[in-house]
């Protein structure tokens, strides 16, 4: 049987018994050794292949129901809820997740039919589905935050109260500025968070786990950077190298020893990469802000054909400096209020100027995800801070969870306008 | 059982009138959010008027997404196009589109004053001081662009309780206007008072709205005693609406021609903007008991500007919940009871539209209110577009159907 | 040489043969407006076949085709495919070699093209989100349900001192409004002219997210409505400068291009 095969009766099988019952014994199957070996046999990137080695086994082990699991929103301090020796769940994440597998017609309808509004984003709209389904383990904590947006506390106290776990939702309050009172009003609800959780699970605080997590981010932190750097001159990836596609291990798994391995094979494979390229390849660098599609689309294809390459993304930035370990609370606390989407929008902009300075960015494509308020509504001042610097952008209207909502003949003429665009320059 | 009420309400909007035209342009400083105390934004004296925003809205699409809240494109219009002498603005950290307008005027309006106040979204001791915190700095900023440079402690009480006398006088109309069985007050008037309140020099508008509800408590005593009140009872169907900023003539108009008596519930300019007091003996919570009590209380208050922004910050967090804020389990038990309680025969929920922090509620509200067997209304509105044909059947076809 | 452009779009097809020199001295031999229908592969044939006739030339003469608009990649005699950004700027260039803006409101969509002064190459552009309002097709609906024929929507304009707002950007709720608003007795005329002021403001909506810079060229099927461009006129303050025939501007910047390849 061919690979290729495996993964459409994989996908299929899921696509027709959709429960959390037969989720759970796909990725038993799956994720046994000689099955996970052919399964990802085909991938040709070494990076990409330990990505799935290791999401499939993760995802077992959280619907396994042995362990714990935490509903996080996207920018949480993973390190925290890790080194609580939680197992992190990310429905925005698995809303993307439904796309890929293609079975958002059924999640966005049973969450039309639970009255959640179609004007609202389709990343929570589709994870609220699949929990009303039951597609989600059953968690023990949820955790969520402000950062960097209003729909996760939302749409994550509504899974509060489909569990009946009011008492262990923590929404974390990230303030709007970046001073000492806010350091101090942040670090306080970790530290709050880290005694009642132990508490909850009726286990003595330990200090010693937590501190293994932060040097596991600052580990991760370090072959990030290195990465990133090496991504400079790159234009030659290993097939199919998505950096939007890392999104788990870069925030909910950060703080564990599988996500520094995988960062430093990252950063291998591209050096590697780098080292073989060829000196005189030239294509049109392009700076990919927000997030992408997750079912099957040609955008990357496209931009591709047409000499353009996405050479870093908002979502691989490392903006955050080192953690210290003897002072977690405060340093995950400074971590949380420097990401650039905390704030006035102002920190965002001057972060992706940084980018586009560091990555000699020829230009930028703004995707416009339905319903994304915080990003969208910014999407004028970010389009006049390039181009006063001559960098066009292309805000890319459409979906990343609902095809039908991003229409792909739209979509690639406004990708080959662009790359018209960018290659007449 | 006509009763004229034409007299009354009249005299009111007309000695009330007087305190809109008491604020001049240059005397006033607006906000955008129920989260921001009126009482400090006018310890200084100046006026605080809620920017209610232009409602011909085109002009701000070319700065923000379609899908984007009506009320801030409407704000947006009306700052935008105001090029000189634009008042000082105090935007606030409501949503995800306040920041983003907050990013647009930052970026457009750079010589005007603003401030933008952060606003936690939990209501627990660590929050209390935090926003404490910040309101010192909006303290600063008022005192900044105010007249009075100088504001002590004194003029904060007396703001303090020009803006709890306010909020008193609302919840008195409102307790009259829920108990009113003959129509007294209108549901577009009523709306009107509150509109009136958000603009306005508080003073006066104090002091008509008390003359205004002493006559209206004689008149309808008066004139029940001479009615079946049971009888009033049965033909009075009270709907409850639940939404955001609904400040819209023509929304509130289609209620009162179709005779129906809103119950104002749970709104942005209803409940949430003034039900609650900014309790000054609250201190007690605060600073050592003991203390409290061996002092006189005007010895106490010296210098201690930083208790009474405590206690502000307590009290306003404390307030009928917004959707913004994390935690609405109170909220749902609120609008529960006064379902039970006021026997209210229907719910609409109405919201702006793209309001995530509101409409991520409706699902919980919804089976809460199946589970109770009342029926419901959901309804998204475009902020001046109220009267649009479609939205007046939709709420008269409700109604037909229930009564 | 003579080259060929072909911009096949939701509604209509365009075709356009240039004789073009090698200092791209260039002269219009023949164009065709078409349907598209249901098959945009034959609509791009018979589209080029007409074309070719009244050029009065044989297939094999044309030296080159570039296929433009949505069914671009169906036209399989094309040498290259490029997008209707590139060529309704390089066609609407030619025409008027001091444009800016162009505003093209097709039968679909809508966009807003921003040129560089300089380069006179695209370095901006806008595309209405996926509805159709703003569009030729919002209009087309909106007068059927009006049961007044199109043609007479400029002469209403210019006729009727009144409009009645239309709040409803969306096609369909925006048909109902209408229906709701002739159940009140409102005047056909007046509604009309709400109509065309509501496409107006979604139109300069766009232009101001690119930014307003004239000379501003009005094109696509719409432009031939004298009540849309008055009114987008009006609203921009900017006079706008309309091609003789606005439908073949990307048929013609494709053929242009053509001679590249």
């Amino acid at each position: 049987m061919s690979i290729l095969s495996v993964k459409t009766k994989i996908t299929k099988n899921i696509q027709n018994n959709l429960n959390s019952g037969s989720i759970k014994r796909l990725l038993r199957i799956i994720s046994s050794k000689p099955v996970l070996a052919l399964y990802v046999s085909s991938i040709k990137s070494i990076t990409d292949r330990y990505l799935n080695i290791y999401t499939i086994r993760y995802m077992n082990e959280v619907y396994s129901g042995k362990y714990p699991v935490a509903y996080g929103s996207l920018f949480l301090p993973y390190e925290l809820i890790n080194g609580l020796n939680l197992k992190p769940f990310l429905p925005e994440v698995m809303g993307g997740f439904t796309a890929g597998l293609g079975v958002t017609d059924k999640t966005l309808k049973t969450a039309s039919n639970k009255w959640y509004s179609s004007d609202l984003c389709t990343f929570h709209r589709s994870a609220a589905g699949a929990c009303e389904m039951d597609l989600f383990p059953k968690p023990s904590f949820i955790f969520c935050s402000n950062l960097a947006c209003d729909a996760a506390g939302k749409s994550f106290l509504n899974f509060a109260k489909k569990y009946d776990i009011e008492d262990r939702y923590y929404l974390i309050d990230v303030p709007h500025e970046n001073d000492n009172e806010s350091i101090n009003f942040l670090s306080q609800q970790l530290e709050h968070i880290f005694y009642d959780v132990s508490k909850k699970l009726n286990k003595k605080p330990d200090l010693e786990k937590l501190r293994q997590s932060i040097n596991h981010s600052n580990n991760f932190r370090k072959f990030a950077l290195e990465a990133n750097e090496i991504r400079r001159n790159l234009f030659d990836y290993p097939q199919y190298f998505n950096g939007l596609n890392y999104i788990l291990p870069f925030f909910g798994l950060c703080g564990t020893e599988e996500t520094v391995n995988l960062f430093k094979i990252m950063k291998n494979e591209l050096r590697d990469k780098l080292l073989k390229q060829d000196k005189n390849k030239k294509m049109k660098k392009v700076l990919w802000m927000h997030l992408k599609p997750y079912y099957k689309n040609e955008i990357f294809n496209i931009l591709e054909k047409n000499n353009c390459r996405v050479v870093f993304e908002e979502t691989s930035f490392i903006f955050w400096d080192e953690l210290n370990p003897d002072k977690p609370f405060e340093s995950l606390a400074k971590k949380m209020l420097s990401n650039p989407l905390r704030g006035n929008g102002g920190n965002r902009i001057k972060a992706m100027q940084y980018l586009s300075d560091y990555y000699d960015i020829d230009g930028v494509i703004m995707f416009s995800h339905w319903g994304c308020r915080q990003s969208n509504g910014l999407s004028r001042l970010v389009k006049e801070s390039f181009n006063s610097k001559g960098i066009p952008v292309l805000v890319l209207d459409g979906d990343c969870v609902d095809i039908n909502n991003c229409p792909a003949g739209q979509i690639k003429t406004r990708v080959e306008g662009f790359a018209e665009i960018l290659n007449s320059i | 059982m006509q009763i004229n009420n034409k007299d009354i309400i009249e005299k009111f909007f007309q000695e009330s009138v007087k305190t809109k035209q008491n604020i001049k342009n240059d005397n006033f400083i607006g906000y955008l959010c129920s989260y921001i105390p009126e009482e400090i934004l006018i310890s200084g004296g100046l006026n605080a008027i809620r920017i209610k925003g232009d409602k011909e809205s085109n002009l701000a699409d070319g700065y923000m997404p379609i899908n984007f809240c009506p009320y801030i494109k409407a704000v947006w219009e009306e700052t935008y196009k105001k090029t000189n002498n634009l008042n000082p603005i105090v935007f606030a950290t409501s949503c995800d589109g306040m920041k983003r307008l907050y990013d647009l005027f930052l970026n457009y309006k750079k010589d005007s004053h603003s401030f933008i106040l952060d606003i936690p979204k939990k209501n627990d001791k660590i929050s209390y001081e935090f926003f404490a915190g910040r309101l010192k700095k909006l303290f600063e900023f008022v005192k900044k662009i105010s007249p009075d440079k100088e504001i002590n402690e004194y003029d904060l009480i007396k703001s303090i309780e020009i803006i709890n006398k306010k909020r008193y006088l609302l919840s008195e109309l409102t307790k009259i206007y829920e108990a009113d069985l003959i129509n007294f007050i209108s549901t577009s008037q009523y709306f009107d008072i509150i509109d009136l309140s958000l603009s306005t020099n508080n003073e006066i508008f104090n002091n008509e709205l008390e003359i205004f509800l002493k006559n209206a408590k004689n008149t309808l005593d008066s004139d029940y005693s001479s009615l079946n009140r049971d009888n009033l009872l049965k033909n009075n169907q009270k709907i409850m609406v639940i939404g955001n900023y609904l400040n819209d003539k023509n929304f509130w108009d289609i209620f009162t021609e179709s005779g129906i008596k809103v119950v104002s519930g749970d709104l942005c300019i209803s409940s949430r903007y003034f039900d609650f007091q900014v309790e000054l003996k609250n201190i007690i919570e605060y600073e050592n008991k003991e203390n409290f009590l061996k002092s006189n209380h005007e010895k106490y208050y010296e210098n201690n500007i930083d208790n009474l922004l405590k206690i502000i910050a307590a009290s306003y967090l404390k307030k009928p919940y917004c959707f913004r804020m994390a935690s609405l389990n109170e909220k749902l038990e609120t609008i529960k009871n006064k379902i039970i309680t006021e026997n209210i025969k229907a719910v609409i929920f109405a919201s702006l539209k793209f309001c995530d922090n509101t409409l991520y509620f409706y699902p919980e509200l919804k089976s809460e209110l199946t589970k109770l067997n009342i029926p419901s209304l959901y309804l998204d509105i475009d902020y001046g577009n109220s009267s649009s044909g479609q939205l007046r059947t939709r709420i008269e076809a409700f109604c037909e159907m229930l009564f | 040489m003579y080259t060929c452009g072909i911009d096949i779009g939701s509604v209509s097809t365009e075709a356009l043969i240039l004789d073009i020199d090698d200092k791209k001295n260039y002269k219009i031999l023949s164009y065709t407006v078409n349907k598209t229908g249901s098959d945009s592969k034959t609509a791009a044939e018979d589209t080029f076949n007409i074309a070719l006739q009244k050029a009065k030339l044989n297939k094999n003469e044309i030296n080159s085709i570039v296929a433009t608009g949505y069914g671009r990649v169906n036209v399989a005699f094309a040498k290259k495919n490029i997008t209707e950004i590139t060529c309704h700027a390089s066609g609407v260039t030619l025409l008027f070699p001091d444009v800016i803006t162009i505003i093209d409101i097709g039968g679909q969509d809508s966009k807003v093209i921003k040129i560089d002064k300089v380069s006179k190459k695209p370095i901006d552009f806008l595309m209405n989100d996926k509805c159709a309002a703003g569009t030729g097709r919002f209009l087309e609906v909106m007068a059927k349900t009006l049961e007044i024929d199109l043609e007479n929507f400029g002469e209403i304009f210019l006729n009727t001192k009144n409009k009645v707002d239309i709040t409803s950007t969306c096609t369909v709720f925006a048909e109902s409004e209408i229906v709701s608003l002739i159940g009140h007795g409102v005047a056909k005329e007046k509604i009309i002219k709400g109509l065309i002021y509501s496409i107006a403001d979604r139109i300069i909506s766009m232009v101001s997210r690119v930014g307003l810079e004239a000379p501003v060229c009005l094109t696509g099927g719409v432009a031939k409505n004298s009540g849309i461009s008055n009114a987008i006129e009006e609203k921009l303050g900017v006079k706008l400068k309309i091609p003789f025939e606005p439908q073949i501007t990307g048929a013609l910047g494709a053929a242009y291009l053509a001679s590249n390849y």
